[in-house]
């Protein structure tokens, strides 16, 4: 989208990203009235949005993505880490330097029916941004060929020379000519400029006829046409309109006070398919008229897929993998995308895919699992040397069991467990001989196995279950039952880990460079010394048939 | 995976949704969310019913469960569900509203009751199957096409005050009759639901009550539906959760659902229902809450278990990716009608109707060398009127004259012969001119049948 | 509908380009205004001259002497000259229109009254046309919103639109609205509609007589109201007691009756009453709901501390007894400056506003926490609101109605307790008329003939304290957020286009 940039916006031409984040956490709860752990939203990210791009942002719930999305725009406090914006730290910024930079920086919600006050009007709501920050301010950019210093009195400001002006004083000639920039409806006669010139000097009094009101309501008007509304749509209530209407409102707010960067929060989410191809061509459109530069939010990977240039895929508050978006959609270097993207219904009933399902579900973002934040689902996990060849039945139960045991570590015992416990009642703790028997057989128990369970002992039920797992696994996972049955928990826990478990659980991955385009994944299987990606789903896929 | 389903023909359907109509009543107007929708349901088949909001899938759900809330109400059209259980369940309950076919063959024949009929000028419409428009009842009746049942299906029994009007059990010796759902009073329906139909709604919070653990939940099922007690009960709902595939069943039993996380929620409610043994499951939405690795999970689990149980589902969803995935036989359905209704590969692969066509159109990634996204003008509409015109006419990309004044009726148009595949738009019949095929439409529709 | 392009003009604008239906009304309105100038003007300098005597009282108060005394008697004498002129101006609903108070003559006639009206019929006039000016007045408002609403509004549809609608098809709203403004409206024109008026009956009963035709001297004499109400006063056997609907022997007309000594007539009591009740009412209701409805909005929109310090001090005031604090406070500040204003009248109203807010900001807590958590407050944040504008803009408006609906429910109860007090012999001293106080005057006479004094006040302040809770009740239904979420469906239906 690069080439759509506006030559004529002195703001671009300045090199660089527009947006750079660099080891940004946002945390929730931190220390608080209680000390518990905190939400780790976001937990260290890196990136940087170039001008006039589109980022899309993706992930599942609870990945943090939206969190991410308000940090940029200032709705959340970040913990850590800085957030540049034009080269400026926006995380330091309060009061009215705050307040001025929001102008830069706007946000699209997701859902069209929260984000509109019901009791405004269409034109009240898109107004407010332009009341609180009293646009315009009619600055006023002093043309002068002799590079006087300038000032200037009356209805107008001076001009930041980064911005473009509202009114533009040229100096040359017989008297000042007078250019009003094309987003305030009026022209150059209503403003009346007085030049008093010295040699050094030059100072400039603006008195302009018409008034800020009109002409806000006059933007407001533009914008409500921008965005695909009629003007008589000014009067009336969110109420009155359906779903993608509303949206188209919330995208005229946000343009209010023309930003350069817009943080679009699953804004089609909530949309049916029809009304989000409308939503989805009127963003691409706003975006190449005003030079806009986007974050696109979004769980669905089809309109990332579409709209954005580059994508970042989020889990558990990390960016596990960020680049082009065809290059990464046809050739996901992490396991994670690859899952993701693999559990993308696709709507056609002749694709013949070969689906990797994730297990189990995210792990809470504020207990997340050391190493790898992937770790605990990953299909393709590396195993450590000595399990490297056992079947995939035998790996599954291992990483079944480790998560049964997380879970039951984490679980808080309630008060009636305690005194089920203690009145010698079943508490779900006992009965674990079920579960192992669950675990390791293939078919879900030993009865479905054709095997008579009546007169058999529990170590006698273990061992028989354990006959489905490979040899080498066996002995680990039988004394890890035993310390269960006898109540040592954390025990077993520990010895399953200290068994089982390889670098993806115990370090943190690096962001390895993946391919030319600056594309890069966190993945510990992009060490040399592993099979890549893709060669282990393969080897996966063929191992499931 | 979708399944073909060449044998949906033969075997007569689990559900037969016939001529539904369900309309809400307001001060201000009559919105007719189902206006006259037929199609059916075999065993093990999934049909997927798709359209977007506002278009009456969910109402179409909620009317087969008898869960409409008033201001709303079933006014036409009938839903008959043939389990075997379930007739003699009801006929055992309630013999004053059930017909035994046996005794009414006994008793007459059915040509001679067409031909009393046609004395008193009944219309016979209602007994023509598809492309029989045309042919004497009587002789249809001879040949075998036309049976008893078909007349008692078809009202004609009460017309002629052979059966009662109010019974809508059917039972019958050869093919287990069936149950007429709308017929039932709220007592009826309570012992149709669950153990005949079961259904899963979108937000799986609405069907959990967070004051009981899952476990409670679900034995509550099993107790009402199997009759288990105790620890059986207690090893069922545990079976149960294993096969949802809940790890850890035996301690999550015992928990409430607030400790569940959205997908286990919504297993735990497969779970609940499956407890009740049903042979209709009715999925309303139930992955659109989900994350899609989850949802992938859900969709793996449901198809898992139809294969298992040979259950019937109804997969009602706006997400097309999900409908490509479960579905053998996609309705589509838009402003309360059913514009198109196919088996699953024809809907994407040759979709005829406009809209279907403009919803596959619109979404992402279908012409990946476009820059721009494929839109449909403007908004569903309220049905708010009886239809004499085409309802997508004004949104209609190939809408002529004629759409705004003669409401179309769906016709085949199958490519296969074994396609089944019906449209609902003036286009259709394609082999016919222009004019023919709106003529078509135009007597069809004047006729009431809506097949 | 015709109007649907743009409109740039401001309401002005749109006022003269079609000035005849607002004319119109504001013609009305003058003509009705007129019609009550001198009251209009009366009130405008009672109200001048309480707040001046206020600030005075205060000063003394404050600095311990009379502030700046020539200043405040050149006010004083200002004011004074004001209320003749006031006093001079036309006004329709006043007493002096319809007198009731005469005398008659054996023959029969009366003297003194409205066109020699008896005295009854002459006062149920006077009520008739105070109550039918003030229902006219009230329909012409009403009118004037309808027109604006079709001729000058911008909006065609607001969501203020369907609440109106909701609440017109609201009985038991409506009938409460008409008790709460019949209430109002005996308290607004206490001095018209009371038969006698509030200084003659009560405050100055020596400074007044009246005329009445003895018919033991046959001629017509003179009496001191305080004589008269002693000789009149109901004390419940049969000689000595003025009922419901009677004369007594000074051709007086009470049509409550009277007190028990020193007898002022019941319904002038009542009215006077009124405006007391009234006046504590709403000021502790006032004091409640803008303490509650400023800090539910600030707990809902910074949390955490800001919420549990209300937290904490709400349950403080929560876990004291209230009865017995209002009585302390009533005790302990009654010879205080603040005790005196309106005989102890507003420190009742401050004290029920302290003891009523932790109630309602709890109420208004958890919608205000719901609309916190709105994406349009967010919004309203992302371009750097200020955080009282987003209070006020946009969260205000949605627990403005939970506030009233719990105003108008709580008021009722502030009624009963300011009167239960009286009753006690705390809150509102004499000669002040309060309910509390006649109910607990007639107290001792409930089995006698004179059952009135007790049980009219009673039955009143059922009847109000029901007709407060029934116009909450409406206001909530009109209010219903699940009926708004219906119309969601329906106004969409019926205006979409584009999307």
């Amino acid at each position: 989208m690069s080439e759509l940039l506006q030559e004529d916006d002195p703001a671009t031409n300045e090199n660089g990203p527009l947006v750079e984040v660099n080891g940004l956490k946002t945390y929730y709860d931190t220390g608080g009235l209680f000390g518990s752990n905190p939400v780790k939203a976001v937990d260290g990210v890196d990136f940087a949005i170039d001008r006039g791009e589109t980022l899309g942002l993706v992930g599942e719930s609870g990945s943090g993505k939206t969190t991410l999305g308000r940090t940029l725009v200032q709705l959340e406090s970040a913990t850590e880490g800085e957030v540049l914006f034009d080269g400026t730290d926006v995380t330091t910024l309060s009061g009215s330097d705050l307040k001025n930079w929001r102008r830069e920086a706007q946000i699209v919600f997701q859902d069209p029916e929260s984000s509109l006050n019901h009791r405004m009007t269409i034109g009240e709501i898109i107004r407010e941004p332009l009341d609180v920050h009293d646009w315009p301010n009619f600055s006023v950019a002093v043309d002068d060929p002799e590079d006087r210093s300038v000032s200037v009195s009356g209805d107008g400001i001076r001009a930041d020379p980064n911005e473009s002006a509202d009114i533009t004083v040229e100096l040359a000639g017989a008297g000042p000519s007078i250019a009003v920039r094309d987003a305030l409806a009026m022209n150059a006669d209503s403003v009346d400029v007085s030049v008093s010139e010295q040699s050094s000097s030059v100072s400039v009094s603006v008195s302009v006829a018409v008034s800020k009101a009109q002409l806000r309501r006059a933007h407001v008007r533009d914008l409500l046409e921008t965005v695909g509304l009629r003007e008589e749509h000014y009067y009336r209530y969110p109420h009155q309109f359906s779903g993608g209407q509303r949206q188209r409102v919330g995208i005229a707010r946000s343009l209010a006070l023309e930003p350069e960067f817009v943080v679009l929060d699953e804004p089609v989410s909530a949309l049916d398919v029809s009304v989000q191809a409308k939503i989805l061509n009127l963003l691409e459109d706003l975006q190449s008229e005003f030079g806009l530069t986007y974050l696109f939010i979004a769980h669905d990977l089809s309109v990332v897929r579409h709209i954005c240039d580059r994508v970042a895929v989020m889990y558990l508050g990390h960016i596990m993998e960020i680049g082009e978006t065809e290059e990464l959609f046809q050739n996901p270097e992490n396991p994670y995308t690859y899952s993701l993207l693999s559990a993308i219904p696709e709507p056609d009933p002749t694709a013949d895919r070969e689906r990797v399902t994730l297990r189990g579900t995210p792990p809470s973002p504020r207990d997340p699992p050391s190493g790898c934040p992937f770790s605990t689902r990953c299909p393709v996990k590396i195993r450590p040397e000595a399990f490297r060849d056992v079947d995939e039945h035998t790996w599954e139960s291992v990483e079944t069991l480790r998560e049964i045991l997380r879970e039951r570590e984490n679980r808080e015992m309630g008060v009636r467990d305690h005194a089920k416990a203690l009145l010698g009642l079943e508490t779900g703790f006992e009965d674990f001989v079920d579960v192992a028997e669950e675990v390791f057989t293939r078919n879900g128990s030993l009865e479905a196995e054709g095997v008579a369970t009546e007169g058999l002992d529990d170590s006698a039920r273990i061992e028989r279950a354990l006959d489905d797992i490979d040899p080498v696994a066996r002995e680990p996972l039988k004394e890890t039952i035993e310390l269960v049955l006898a109540d040592k928990e954390s025990r077993a826990h520990e010895l399953l880990v200290e068994t089982f478990e390889s670098d993806c659980g115990e370090q943190s991955p690096e962001h390895h460079s993946v391919s030319d385009s600056g594309r890069t994944s966190y993945c510990h299987r992009h060490r040399s010394e592993f099979d890549d990606t893709a060669v282990a789903f393969d080897d996966l896929l063929s191992s499931a048939e | 995976m979708a399944t073909p389903v060449s044998q949906t023909t033969t075997e007569s359907p689990l559900l037969s949704v016939k001529n539904l109509q369900t309309s809400f009543f307001t001060d201000k107007e009559t919105i007719r969310a189902v206006d006259r929708i037929s199609f059916d349901i075999h065993r093990g088949e999934t049909v997927g019913i798709v359209g977007e909001s506002g278009s009456g899938k969910s109402v179409t759900a909620r009317s087969i469960m008898g869960l409409v809330d008033s201001p709303g109400r079933i006014v036409g059209g009938s839903v008959q569900f043939s389990d075997v259980d379930t007739v003699e369940r009801l006929a055992e309950e309630y013999p004053g509203q059930t017909i035994d076919l046996a005794d009414i063959r006994a008793e007459h024949d059915p040509a001679a009751l067409i031909e009393q009929l046609q004395s008193r000028e009944a219309d016979l419409s209602r007994l023509n199957g598809p492309g029989m428009a045309d042919r004497d009842p009587v002789e249809l009746v001879r040949e075998g096409s036309v049976t008893m049942g078909d007349l008692v299906a078809g009202g004609y029994t009460d017309q002629l005050g052979i059966t009662d009007e109010d019974a809508y059990i059917v039972r019958d010796a050869d093919d287990g009759g069936f149950v007429d759902i709308t017929g039932a009073s709220e007592a009826a329906y309570r012992k149709i639901r669950g153990r005949g139909i079961a259904m899963i709604f979108q937000d799986p919070l609405t069907s959990l009550n967070p004051v009981y653990t899952v476990g409670n939940q679900i034995k509550e099922a099993i107790r009402l539906h199997q009759g288990l007690q105790g620890d059986e009960a207690h090893q069922e709902a545990i079976r149960l959760l294993e096969a949802v595939s809940i790890p850890d069943a035996h301690r999550r039993v015992d928990e409430y659902p607030h400790e569940f996380s959205g997908g286990m929620r919504q297993r735990a409610v497969i779970a609940m229902a499956l407890a009740c043994k049903p042979q209709l499951l009715i999925c309303d939405e139930p992955t659109t809450a989900l994350d899609v690795t989850i949802q992938a999970q859900i969709l793996e689990l449901l198809m898992e278990i139809q294969e298992e149980r040979d259950l019937a589902i109804m997969f009602i969803t706006h997400d097309m990716g999900v409908i490509a995935e479960i579905a053998d036989q996609v309705n589509v359905m838009y402003s309360g009608e059913l514009v198109e209704k196919a088996p699953v590969e024809s809907v994407f692969g040759a979709p005829k109707h406009p809209y279907t066509q403009g919803l596959l159109e619109s979404i992402p990634g279908r012409h990946p060398d476009e820059d721009r996204l494929r839109t449909i003008e403007g908004d569903v509409p309220t049905p708010n009127v009886k239809p004499t015109y085409c309802r997508f006419a004004p949104r209609c990309p190939k809408a002529f004259d004629a759409c705004d004044v003669v409401h179309p009726v769906n016709v085949d148009v199958s490519e296969d012969v074994d396609d089944n595949h019906t449209a609902a738009c003036l286009l259709y019949p394609e082999d016919l001119p222009e004019s023919d095929a709106v003529e078509h439409h135009r007597k069809r529709g004047d006729g009431g049948d809506d097949q | 509908m015709s109007e649907t392009v743009t409109q740039t003009k401001s309401f002005g604008e749109r006022i003269l380009e079609q000035p005849g239906p607002a004319l119109v009304w504001v013609l009305g309105l003058l003509i009705l205004g007129a019609l009550e100038m001198g009251a209009i003007a009366e009130v405008t300098v009672a109200i001048v001259s309480a707040l001046a005597s206020a600030f005075a009282s205060l000063g003394t108060a404050v600095l311990g002497g009379p502030v700046l005394p020539s200043i405040s008697g050149s006010i004083a004498g200002g004011l004074e000259s004001a209320a003749t002129v006031a006093a001079g101006l036309p006004d329709l609903v006043s007493r002096s229109v319809i007198p009731n108070q005469g005398y008659q003559t054996p023959d029969g006639v009366w003297h003194g009254t409205f066109l020699g009206l008896e005295p009854k019929y002459a006062w149920l006039l006077r009520v008739a046309l105070v109550y039918g000016y003030m229902f006219v007045f009230l329909w012409w408002l009403w009118r004037g919103y309808r027109t604006y609403v079709a001729n000058y509004r911008t909006a065609d549809w607001t969501p203020r639109d369907d609440m109106v609608r909701r609440l017109r098809s609201h009985s038991w709203g409506k009938f409460g609205m008409v008790v709460v403004i019949c209430f109002v409206g005996m308290a607004m024109f206490a001095p018209t509609v009371s038969p006698s008026t509030g200084d003659q009956n009560m405050y100055n009963m020596n400074a007044h007589d009246i005329q009445y035709f003895d018919e033991e001297t046959g001629s017509v004499e003179e009496i001191s109201v305080l004589q008269a109400n002693f000789q009149s006063a109901s004390q419940g056997s049969g000689s000595q007691n003025v009922g419901l609907w009677q004369y007594d022997e000074f051709n007086r007309f009470h049509p409550f009756g009277t007190l028990t000594s020193p007898g002022q007539d019941l319904f002038t009591f009542m009215a006077y009453g009124a405006r007391i009740s009234l006046l504590v009412g709403v000021v502790a209701i006032s004091i409640a709901l803008v303490l509650a409805a400023g800090l539910g909005m600030i707990t809902a929109y910074y949390k955490g501390l800001a919420d549990l310090t209300v937290v904490f001090v709400s349950d403080t005031i929560q876990s004291l007894p209230s009865l017995l604090v209002l009585m302390l406070a009533s005790m302990v500040f009654s010879h205080h400056w603040l005790g005196k204003i309106y005989n102890g009248g507003l420190l009742l109203a401050v004290m029920f506003g302290i003891v009523y807010f932790p109630n309602m900001w709890r109420s208004i807590r958890g919608p205000a926490l719901q609309v916190a958590e709105e994406e349009w407050v967010d919004a309203a944040k992302s371009y750097g609101q200020r955080s009282s504008t987003t209070m006020r803009k946009h969260m205000l408006p949605y627990i403005l109605g939970y506030l009233l609906i719990y105003g108008s429910m709580s008021i009722g109860g502030v009624i009963i307790g300011t009167a239960g007090l009286t009753f006690l012999g705390f809150g509102i001293n004499p000669p002040v008329p309060e309910w509390g106080r006649a109910i607990s005057m007639g107290q001792a006479y409930v089995t006698t003939p004179a059952w009135h004094i007790s049980l009219l006040p009673g039955l009143l302040i059922v009847v109000v304290v029901t007709g407060f809770n029934a116009l909450g009740d409406g206001i909530r239904d009109a209010m219903d957020p699940e009926s708004e979420g219906e119309d969601t469906s329906a106004g969409v239906g019926a205006t979409g286009g584009g999307a």
